[in-house]
């Protein structure tokens, strides 16, 4: 993973979601951006855009 | 490679490869504190991209040289106050670039930049289609470098003159899309080269409205990985924005688990249907076994019809 895009729909969301991204890449965390929105699923509170690929290759 | 540094967030790295491109986390108007500082939008958009210029220099790349800027406003007044502090960092072939109201997470900033950067020993090159003028804002429509190509934020607006066309979200969406093959076609590349796509839509009520004409850019072709979230846009009549990444490459496949991967898993849920993620990967080794094939459900091909969906897997469980 090297970027997560994150929408959460409370600001207050940004730090559990964020806590949770490092417990799953304890090895490097992705660059990214995590900004406020409303999802288009009603009870959804987060939402993440993940790009992945390898350092380097064209 | 990623790296620790002050980013918007510091549990997010401040910068990574991708490729051979450099993504730059998004930055909110910090200063030498690490406070968010600077009264009113010019004061923080230039603070925020003097930090950005920062990352990039830690990074040893130059901000100049961005193929793709992120631009996150928490009010849309602020838009022509931005562009006017925003300008002067990208003075010749500014990068494309996608605005929308999407607030930074800390209250006090009313701006967070991110940026993806093609270092100085890689080739970077403006597309711009003949007849269309030139965007009246400090932003180029397609940026071209190795075999990706970036597509800025693009509304319903004509190419030729950058007039509005007004419209309901279907309308809108279909001259995005036109827009869209026409930067495309400019490149050489078509649709059937875009793998990514962010969706900004004003109404939630939209969604179905936009995906009708959504899918039919991309019949015949796997369609891209896609985020769609609700966002305020930069102008009032503005209903749907749309950002594209294509990659040319031989070996784009689909990928996910065998099945499919739901891209929402409540949509897909709520759908009865799982949807495809694209992305440019190495072919598969021989020794690779094929993917599972998905099996059809009429009932659920329904639901995905209704709820917007028709991709290759819909349908499929």
């Amino acid at each position: 993973m090297r970027e997560a895009l994150i929408y959460v729909t409370e600001p207050g969301l940004a730090a559990s979601v964020l806590g949770e991204l490092a417990a799953v890449r304890p090895d490097g965390l992705p660059a990214g951006a995590v900004v406020q929105a409303a999802l288009v699923v009603p009870d959804a509170t987060v939402e993440i855009m993940v790009t992945a690929g390898s350092a380097g290759r064209p | 490679m990623t790296a620790p540094g002050p980013a918007a967030h510091p549990q997010l790295s401040a910068y990574a490869r991708i490729g051979h491109a450099v993504l730059l986390s998004a930055v909110l108007p910090l200063d030498d504190a690490g406070r968010v500082a600077g009264a009113g939008i010019a004061a923080q958009t230039t603070l925020a991209l003097e930090r950005l210029r920062d990352a990039a220099t830690r990074a040893g790349v130059s901000l100049a040289r961005a193929a793709a800027v992120h631009v996150y406003l928490r009010d849309a007044a602020d838009f022509a106050g931005m562009n006017a502090a925003y300008a002067p960092f990208f003075q010749v072939d500014p990068p494309t670039r996608t605005t929308v109201v999407a607030p930074p997470t800390d209250p006090a900033a009313l701006i967070a930049v991110s940026a993806l950067v093609i270092p100085d020993d890689q080739p970077r090159e403006v597309i711009h289609p003949a007849g269309w003028k030139r965007s009246a804002h400090p932003y180029s429509y397609a940026v071209r470098s190795g075999n990706t190509l970036w597509l800025s934020g693009l509304v319903s607006r004509r190419g030729a003159d950058g007039t509005a066309v007004d419209g309901d979200v279907g309308t809108q969406t279909r001259v995005i899309l036109d827009n869209a093959r026409d930067l495309l076609a400019a490149a050489g590349w078509t649709f059937a080269d875009v793998v990514s796509a962010r969706v900004y839509i004003t109404d939630a009520g939209d969604f179905a409205a936009m995906n009708a004409v959504y899918r039919e850019a991309f019949a015949g072709t796997p369609p891209p990985v896609r985020a769609t979230v609700l966002a305020g846009l930069m102008q009032p009549a503005l209903r749907v924005e749309i950002t594209f990444v294509a990659v040319r490459d031989a070996a784009r496949v689909v990928v996910g688990p065998a099945g499919a991967l739901p891209f929402s898993p409540a949509i897909a849920a709520a759908a009865g249907c799982s949807s495809p993620v694209s992305w440019a990967t190495p072919p598969a080794p021989a020794s690779t076994p094929p993917r599972r094939r998905a099996r059809s459900s009429p009932a659920s091909a329904r639901r995905c019809r209704s709820a917007g969906w028709a991709g290759p897997t819909c349908g499929k469980r």
